[in-house]
């Protein structure tokens, strides 16, 4: 593996901004060490090689001739398949958007760019972000790094193998209920998920709209805080994105955790969760109490009832926003159909994968006539609760400390039969994600096996700066060792 | 007679906002522009694309406002100066040009009778296509007039809509029984879409059995295999470039045969049918 591949993003932009190598050779580098590691990992669906070096000329250029760049220019990047990118495949990892090219670029694509980063391809998922495994694929298996027969965990599963395997310096991914979070969690990377409102949506094919927030994957804490400084603010074209000064969100990096809060809330930490995952977050929290921070034990009651609220409200949004999808203006068509509703049925029947029909009809169902007051309303009215939940939390404490998923990652094929099994993984996420709140995985360990453990820190709206923080100062003091393919 | 009776009218007013751009995106929204030029990402649909209300919009609250009066108006007299006045106080504001011949404003007439004195009100018809207060007026005059004779006939009112035929003055209604037999004909497969398009063209002009026109006009669909496979057989043979270049791979070849052989039938063969005929004569050829 070449050299260039293992740095982060501060060290790669400090070899760029010296000259040390050109933005050229630092994609290069990158795109020989992706033709590698490829056939045993699978985190791309397709790479965008001359794309990728004809971007990084016009950065050299402008370097040679004294040009003051962002930090970020000529740093290489991978971008989830669920991110539209002008003139590149953006297929969601759906048969039914297979030949999709967008005509535009997503917001937070089209930021990163004007910051000079460079596009090396675009990145596995589960079909359309719905998913824990990415095995909902419906291209093809994307392989843990740290151990080829275990799944990388998902939707974001190409996203974060790909940082782990050096493919990529760092990624996009986008979080619906964990979709960042938890591969990161599964591949030993960094996976923030921002505030939602802090990254503009345009672009990213939504799956559950009032839910999804685009965030980076990356190999550090700080690494993740120069993405979030070129991702974030305002856009007109999102009415959800948030119209607030954008933080520098390395600010707090060096501050100390001492004299801060921090919560655990003991419904995180009942049945289900495996016994190396608890060991190696309360492991943590003890180093936080031995840096000065003080650990608080707190309820929020009301978890058991996020996973159920959180399938009933983003299936039902995914089934309206996937409605789009009938085979008139984009994106598959059936080749054969007598009139017009069957066009549509076989289009449907055979464009979408199992996992993504399961939802629709659920969403369906759950706002049909007669059931939406039991199901949507029900829902939406724990989301309110945990909202609350969380507020009282936050107001005596700055973060929430818990895992991230109940256990490490677990072989390709483990739970493909039982979609519930795969759904409870999703149970420590989700509950941040039904109340918006910016969230931050963290390696905090590694298994028997040397499967990386992660943990997440959960904070206010918009308190990114502090997550960073908190976890900066845990990254440098604490160094674990995985498991690691050799390529 | 006519003094005998009472007019009732009520006006429905469609006021269409003059925003600069459509409602979820920042398209244009000028009159008369080539088509396909004011179109985005946004308005077509595409996936990732967000709607953003337009902000002028939210200013005036929605982007077309509909304004329904009360059946309280007499006279064609009356229904005009309530126009005016509305469109005085609409134009004033400035939210809308109010020109009704692009359609940004458009009224829709409810019309009944009843004899003088009477409490009940008569059955009412709709009439709509109306793009000038001249023609608000004329409309109502004529449509009361109608009405009033039929009732005089002892003819029953139907409640319809009726479309005001802007050249020749006269409205004309089809009616329910006609269009129904008209779908029927379409859902039973004796008609192409081309075919019906047609019917429906001409049922405006003409409020008739649909079954009529057909018989008279030879439209029915040609559905015998003999007369199809013989135009599929004509297309092939007169277009050897077409048929050569569907060998290379060019699919789309297909389809331009396809519309030869539809040309041989006058547009009247059953469309599946003849791609069927198509396909097979093409996987042989």
């Amino acid at each position: 593996m070449s050299d260039i591949t293992r740095l982060s993003i501060k060290e790669l932009s400090a070899q760029l901004q010296s000259k040390a190598i050109s933005a050229k050779e630092a994609a290069q580098a990158y795109l020989d060490h992706i033709e590698k590691a490829e056939p045993q990992i699978g985190a791309y669906l397709c790479v965008t090689h001359e794309e990728a070096l004809k971007a990084t000329e016009d950065v050299d250029r402008r370097r040679m001739t004294g040009e003051a760049l962002p930090p970020l220019s000529g740093v290489p990047m991978g971008i989830k398949d669920n991110i539209c990118t002008k003139g590149i495949k953006t297929t969601c990892a759906s048969r039914i958007l297979e030949n999709f090219t967008p005509a535009y670029n997503a917001t937070a694509y089209q930021k990163l760019l004007d910051a000079g980063c460079t596009l090396l391809g675009k990145l596995n998922m589960d079909e359309f972000a719905m998913g824990s495994s990415t095995e909902n694929s419906s291209v093809k298996v994307t392989r843990n790094p740290r151990d080829t027969s275990c799944v990388p965990g998902g939707s974001s599963g190409g996203a974060a193998a790909a940082v782990a395997a050096c493919e990529a310096p760092f990624t996009l991914g986008s979080d619906t209920g964990g979709s960042i979070r938890q591969p990161a969690s599964f591949c030993g990377v960094v996976g923030m998920k921002p505030t939602y409102g802090a990254v503009s949506r345009y672009g990213l094919i939504a799956f559950a709209s009032s839910l999804d927030q685009i965030g980076p994957l990356t190999k550090t804490v700080e690494d993740s805080a120069w993405v979030l400084n070129a991702l974030c603010g305002h856009d007109p074209k999102d009415s959800t994105s948030v119209s607030r000064e954008t933080p520098d969100y390395t600010s707090e990096l060096n501050q100390s955790v001492k004299g801060l809060r921090i919560a655990m809330p003991r419904e995180f930490f009942g049945e289900g969760l495996h016994a190396s995952v608890k060991e190696a977050v309360e492991k943590a929290a003890k180093w936080y109490a031995a840096q000065g921070a003080e650990i608080v034990d707190v309820s929020l009651p009301t978890l058991k009832y996020a996973l159920p609220a959180y399938y009933v409200i983003s299936s039902a949004e995914a089934s309206s926003n996937l409605a789009r999808f009938d085979g008139i203006r984009y994106g598959y068509r059936a080749e054969e159909y007598e009139d017009l509703n069957d066009l549509y049925v076989k289009t449907r029947s055979q464009g979408f994968g199992p996992e993504v029909k399961r939802r629709i009809m659920l969403g369906t169902f759950t706002l049909s006539a007669g059931y939406f007051d039991a199901y949507y309303k029900k829902a939406l009215q724990v989301r309110t609760k945990i909202m609350e939940e969380y507020s009282n939390i936050f107001a005596t404490c700055q973060a929430v400390l818990s895992p991230v998923a109940p256990t490490t990652a677990y072989k390709i094929g483990e739970k493909t039969q039982n979609p519930l099994e795969m759904y409870l993984g999703d149970i420590y996420t989700v509950p941040v994600s039904i109340a918006g709140l910016p969230a931050l995985s963290i390696p905090c360990g590694a298994d028997v096996q040397g499967l990386p453990i992660g943990m997440q820190l959960t904070g206010r709206p918009f308190s990114e700066p502090l997550l960073y923080r908190i976890a900066h100062a845990y990254e440098q003091a604490n160094r674990h060792a995985f498991k690691e393919v050799l390529f | 007679m006519l003094k005998d009776y009472e007019m009732v009218i009520g006006l429905e007013v469609h006021v269409e906002l003059k925003t600069k751009s459509k409602i979820f995106c920042s398209c244009p929204t000028d009159f008369g522009a080539a088509p396909n030029t004011q179109c985005c990402p946004v308005c077509m649909g595409m996936p990732g694309t967000l709607p953003v209300l337009n902000g002028q919009v939210v200013s005036y609250a929605i982007k077309a406002i509909e304004i329904v009066s009360e059946p309280d108006i007499r006279s064609a007299k009356e229904a005009a100066a309530y126009l005016q006045k509305l469109k005085a106080v609409i134009s004033y504001t400035g939210i809308s040009d109010c020109k009704m011949n692009e359609g940004s404003l458009r009224c829709d007439v409810n019309l009944s009778v009843r004899k003088k004195g009477d409490a009940t009100l008569g059955t009412r018809t709709e009439m709509k296509n109306l793009n000038s207060f001249q023609s608000v007026a004329k409309a109502i005059e004529q449509e009361y007039i109608r009405q009033v004779e039929a009732v005089e006939k002892g003819e029953k009112i139907i409640q319809e809509t009726r479309r005001f035929d802007q050249a020749t003055g006269v409205d004309i209604p089809i009616s329910p029984a006609n269009l129904a037999r008209l779908a029927d004909l379409l859902e039973e497969g004796q008609i192409n879409s081309s075919a019906g398009k047609k019917v429906l063209g001409q049922l405006w002009e003409k409020d008739q059995d649909p079954e009529e026109i057909v018989k008279e006009q030879g439209l029915y669909q040609l559905s015998d295999t003999d007369a199809l496979l013989a135009a599929v057989r004509a297309a092939i043979a007169q277009n050897p470039g077409m048929l050569e270049g569907y060998k290379k791979g060019k699919l789309t070849m297909a389809k331009a045969l396809m519309g030869q052989a539809m040309a041989y039938t006058q547009g009247k063969a059953n469309p599946v049918k003849l791609q069927e005929l198509l396909q097979i004569e093409l996987d042989k050829a």
